[in-house]
Order: structure tokens, then sequence, then C-alpha cells
């Protein structure tokens, strides 16, 4: 997973779709513990109140008739009703003998009246003490000789409170309240149902909070990697924006490594002229030694001439080495260069050198066109292929050039005799001169051919066309 | 001609003074940059030949105050660091030619010659006037077809006036062309210098190529053949 937003949007989804799933799963068995023990307590009350309209006399219970509306009232308004999903209905027993006294199923009838119907009498498996409370969640007890079709009643859960007393020296007796938890998992099931909605809805809030932030998160990262392509295009040299604090180690981190790669590279060159100064100059007094021992008469002597011949050869190897060792240097990041400003530099110069040629310079490369090299490198490109030129040239040099995929071409023609028809390619070889009687160490066309195929370019020597004639220098140079 | 060479390589300096001598130059030298600029900037000179790596003040530094002043004499670039980054700025800050070390002196020679030319609008080493022809790398002259022997400072004399056909050239600017700074000189030199030569080249009195300009100079008269 290579995107920083996928990576985010991934990880923040997971965290979500995890924390809502625990929380939902807490707060439902919160709020169902919750429910169950608010009904186990609601179940106990009733037990009070309703004990309250039983009176005992001689070994039996009785209703009170003048409280019979408001006991009536009290079984309404308390759902005490034999159906329902939060139904609720409560029985007086006898502890000891399990006998049914009262059953609100049938609230004014006696105990024979609830033997016959007992079957369908709602009972269960508890026995409280005198004076002890119970609060339990049961099923009701089967019946003996159970009906059928068996009421579903039966096989669901109840919340059931009990209060235990006692009449010495008759019994000990239990008033048993239970209803029905069935509304309680209808209220449980909406209470799941509302958190998945609310779980998909969180994930569409997730996705679009996310959106959100990635444009406000990872906006300077993409500014970062927007001037990143700008220094690589050579647009600018360094980092420069403001970025958050995240970002300012790298940022530094980035403008320091470009100036000491860029300090490191003028240090080299530096380094290297120095020793090409310090080497060349003794060279050149010594050649001066040679020749003047040479005019002196002196010079046939053939360990004279061997000394000259070993320092043109000393010469010749300083001179290609400290090139290939410029132009071999790898470096991280090299910027496009315009190729127009170093060619017209280039003609203004040699217009001097060359002045007695008259020479016309025709250069017609846009001032757009730029290419993957040092500057120092295209000056020494252009300055030994169109110096070339200027030697060879009747009157006229012409730099051109055009596109080809991504590379840019660059033609240099001129009017001359052009290459010898045999083998023009030898020439891009070290020390094969087209002319051996003019300046130069014979190494100007290799290392123009070694400064392009260092960057992946590539150099041929051809005919150049009508009007010239002449010699034509095809350069292929990346863009 | 008076070249100056400005070279801090002790070995090559004096190569070049004696070679730049023998070739018919007077030679002024100067070791440093400080030295060169000076002598750049302040002696009749007509060519210069400098040294780019120079202790004090470099050699770029000499070619832009020589060329600030408003003195036009070619510049020759004698460098070692034969990058064209290197060629380029000497040639943009006013020198008009560059050597890289090694070097031979039949090139340095024939550079220096072939500025000096160019600085005086002649474009081949034979310099033609009229019936006159000075070739400048033979060192020969030539009257209607036949050699003219000349000593070593009549040459130099011809030769100046030639190469500035046209112009007026002081006795003075005449004399330090041809002797060196610290040498002994006679004033009545040149005239005798101006009297042979008149006398080799116009026997009959009838060309009257050297125009004496009283209390100015010597002119060439003779006409420059295209």
């Amino acid at each position: 997973m290579n995107s920083l937003r996928a990576r985010q949007l991934v990880s923040t989804l997971g965290i979500m779709i995890v924390g809502i799933l625990i929380l939902g799963l807490t707060l439902n068995h919160y709020y169902k513990q919750s429910a169950i023990e608010e009904r186990l307590e609601k179940m106990s009350d009733y037990t009070d109140e309703l004990l309250g309209f039983f009176i005992f006399n001689r070994g039996h219970f009785v209703l009170d008739v003048d409280a019979k509306k408001s006991f009536d009232e009290f079984l309404r308004t308390n759902k005490f009703a034999t159906d329902g999903s939060d139904a609720v209905f409560g029985y007086l027993q006898d502890v000891s003998t399990q006998e049914l006294l009262w059953h609100s199923y049938d609230p004014y009838e006696g105990k024979e009246s609830l033997q016959k119907t007992q079957n369908y009498l709602l009972t269960f498996d508890l026995i409280s003490e005198p004076n002890q409370r119970n609060k339990n969640i049961l099923r009701p007890v089967m019946p003996r000789d159970p009906p059928d079709p068996m009421p579903t009643v039966f096989s669901k859960t109840h919340a059931v409170a009990s209060l235990g007393f006692s009449y010495s020296p008759h019994s000990d007796y239990q008033l048993v309240v239970a209803g029905n938890l069935q509304s309680l998992d209808v209220a449980n099931e909406q209470q799941i149902t509302l958190l998945v909605i609310l779980f998909f809805i969180s994930i569409l809030l997730v996705i679009v909070s996310q959106m959100a932030l990635s444009f406000w998160v990872v906006s300077p990262i993409q500014y970062f990697e927007e001037e990143v392509r700008e220094i690589e295009a050579g647009k600018q040299e360094f980092i420069a924006d403001t970025y958050p604090e995240e970002l300012v180690p790298v940022k530094n981190a980035i403008n320091a490594l470009l100036h000491y790669e860029k300090g490191q590279k003028q240090r080299y060159r530096d380094a290297l002229d120095d020793l090409a100064h310090s080497l060349k100059t003794p060279l050149a007094a010594m050649q001066g030694f040679i020749e003047q021992e040479q005019r002196s008469g002196r010079g046939d002597n053939p360990r004279i001439k061997g000394m000259g011949g070993q320092l043109e050869r000393m010469n010749d190897i300083i001179a290609h080495q400290l090139r290939r060792a410029v132009v071999h240097e790898q470096y991280a990041m090299i910027t496009p260069e315009a190729v127009q400003p170093i060619l017209k530099r280039l003609a203004n110069s040699l217009q001097k050198v060359y002045r007695d040629k008259n020479i016309e310079f025709a250069l017609t490369v846009p001032e757009i066109d730029k290419c993957r090299l040092e500057y120092d490198d295209l000056m020494e490109l252009f300055g030994n292929l169109m110096n070339n030129s200027c030697r060879f040239c009747e009157n006229v040099v012409a730099v051109s050039s055009s596109h080809e995929q991504d590379m840019l071409v660059v033609d240099i023609d001129d009017d001359g005799m052009g290459f010898p028809e045999n083998e023009p390619s030898k020439l891009l070889q070290r020390g094969i001169r087209a002319d051996s009687k003019t300046e130069g160490q014979g190494i100007g066309l290799a290392v123009s051919t070694e400064i392009v195929t260092s960057v992946g370019g590539k150099i041929e020597l051809l005919t150049s066309p009508p009007p010239y004639l002449g010699a034509r220098v095809r350069l292929h140079l990346p863009i | 001609m008076r070249v100056l060479v400005v070279e801090d390589e002790n070995d090559i300096r004096e190569q070049i003074a004696e070679e730049l001598g023998a070739a018919g130059f007077v030679v002024d030298l100067a070791a440093d940059g400080i030295q060169g600029r000076y002598m750049a900037c302040e002696y009749p000179i007509d060519i210069a030949v400098i040294d780019l790596g120079l202790p004090e003040v470099n050699g770029i530094e000499i070619i832009e105050a020589v060329r600030a002043k408003g003195l036009d004499y070619p510049i020759l670039i004698l460098t070692a660091r034969g990058r064209w980054q290197n060629k380029v700025e000497g040639l943009e800050a006013g020198a008009d030619d560059y050597l890289v070390k090694p070097y031979h002196f039949e090139e340095l020679i024939a550079r220096l010659k072939a500025l000096l030319r160019r600085n005086n609008r002649w474009t081949q080493a034979s310099l033609v006037c009229g019936p006159i022809t000075l070739n400048t790398s033979e060192q020969r002259v030539i009257l209607n077809g036949e050699e003219v022997i000349l000593t070593a400072y009549e040459y130099k004399v011809l030769e100046h006036l030639i190469l500035h056909a046209g112009e007026v050239i002081s006795k003075t600017h005449l004399t330090e062309s041809l002797y060196a700074e610290d040498s002994d000189r006679d004033s009545n030199v040149i005239e005798v210098f101006i009297r042979r030569l008149r006398t080799k080249l116009d026997p009959d009195n009838t060309l009257k190529p050297i125009e004496t300009l009283r209390g100015r100079g010597y002119r060439f008269t003779l006409p420059r053949s295209t």
C-alpha cells in the first residue's frame, strides 16, 4: 500500500469499525442489564404492593372488598394480564405444600378453582424463606399435563421477584410476581438495529472526514513533492516553502544535501583544475627547455627527442584522464540546462578567436531547448565541437535543434570539406585527429563522446545537408 | 614590437622572453599580477601574453583593467586551465586569443604575429603596400619582386610602420618598440634607420614610402593592397 491517503483511510476505518463494535456491544450489554435490573426491581415493588391487598384471616387469604376497585386498578395499570410482550402476573403460594392460593390470571377465584386450571397457570421453581426476597431471571415450570398447543409464554424468560413470609402457626407463604422479558428482547433488537445504522453512518462520516483530512493533512506533502520535482526540473535550487513542523527536518536535510552536493561538485572541479594547472605548468617549462635545446643544435640527441615524445604523451594522458574524471563523476541530480545561452557565449568568443575567417554563426536553437547536462559539461561539449567547426569551415557554422522522443537533437554543421569518407567514427576515438597541424590534444571529439555517452546520449558524424555540405555532428542529448 | 609577458613561473617566463626576443620582439616581463597589471596599463606595449593563474591579481583582472582603461592592444591568454569555461571567461573579459600549456614556441609566436596583423586590419602574413611586400612569418621584404636585404632593426622599424600604414607613429613609440626598457638608446638612431630604409626601398626617390611629420613622427604612405 504505497499511498499515504490509502494507509490513513484503512487505518482510520479499521479503528472506527473495531471501536464502534466494542462500544456498541458494551452499550448494548449495559442497557440490557439495566433494563433487566429495573424490571426485577419493579417486580419486587409489585410484591409489596400486591401483598397489601390481601388480608390473612384464620388461615385464609382474602381480598379486602373495599379495596377491590383499587385492586383492579392496580392490576390493570401494571399490566397484570395473560398475554402480551410486557405481561405481568403474580401468584400466592403455600411454600410447604406448593399449593397455589391465588393467581393473577384468575384473581377472584379460590384455590379449588385454581386447581382446575393449574395447567395454564405459570409458576416458577422457587422457594422463598420467610422474610426473604429473591430476584431472578427464570423460565416458568412446565405443567405436568401440558396443554396442546403449549402457549409460547412457557418458553419465555421472566423477571421474577418473590417475597417469603410466615403466619405462625399456619404456614410459610411466598408471593411471586413475574414479568415477561419479551419486550426487552424487542427493545434490544431495536437498539441493535439503531447501532448498525449508526455504524454505517459513522463509516460514511469517516470517509467524508478522511477526504477533508487528506486535503488538510496530506496537502503539505503534495506541495513538498511538487517542490522536489521543480528542483529536479531545474526550476528551483532548494525547497523554499514553509511546511508543518513534522516536515521541517526532512526539508532541512534535503536542502543540506543539495547544498553539499552542489559545493562538492564545485570543489571537485576546482581541485581538478588546480591539479591540471600544477601538472601542466612544469610540463610546459620542460617542453620549452627541450625546444630550446633542439634549436641550439643539440636537438638531434636521441635522448632529447625521446624526452620530447614522452612529454607529449604525458600531456595527452593528463588532459584525457582529468577530463574523464570530471565526466565520469555521477551526481544524484542533474538539472536541465538551457543550450542557447551557452551557444551564444561560445559563438561570441570563437568569433574573436577566428576573426580572420569572418565566420558567420547561424544559431537557430530556441531559448526553451534544454538538456540534462551540467553547465560545465555543455560548455566543454559545444566548445570542442564548435571550435572544430570553426577550424574546418569556409565561413559558416550553423547550430540547430529538434526533438526526438525524450531527446534533444542538436546538429552542428559547417561548410568545410566534411569528415573523411573512410570510417569517420574513428575520429570519435581518443588520439585520432582530423587535422594534426592545429592546436589541441586530439581528444576533443573523444571527450565530447564521453560527455554525451555518460548521460545516455549519442553522437553521430554525418554530412551536412545543402546548402552547407560540410561536416555535421549530430548530438542526441537527454531532456 | 613590444610585448608584455605576465607569467609567474620563472622558467617559462625566461623561456618566452628568450624565444620572443629571438623572434624580434622587445619583451617586458612581469612575475606577478600586481606588477603585470601596472605594466599592462602604463607601458607603451603593442601586445601582451598573460597567464590566467597568477598570484595576487589574476589574469582576468589584468585584462579587465586594460580594457577598462581603453587600451585596445591584442592580448593572448596563456593558461594551463584548458576548460572552455576558462577560455570563454578570458575572451569575454577582453582577451583576443588563448593558448593552452604546454605549447610550442612556433605556435606562440605565430599567434602573436597574427594578432598584431589582425589588430591593424591585416589578414594575411604578407603585408603588401604598393610594390613593397613584407612577409611577417619569413621576415623578408620584397620590392618589385626582388628581396631587399635589411638589418634586424631596419626590418623591425619597417614592420612597425607597415603594420600601422597610414597612421602617424611617434619617434618615441618607435624607439620603445625597438628597445627594452633598461637598454641604452641613441636619440638619433631612429633617424638613421629611416634614412637607410628610404635608401633601400626608394633608391630613385620616386615612391616616397616614409613621410616625416615634423615634431610628430613618421607615416608609411603607400596604400595597403587588398
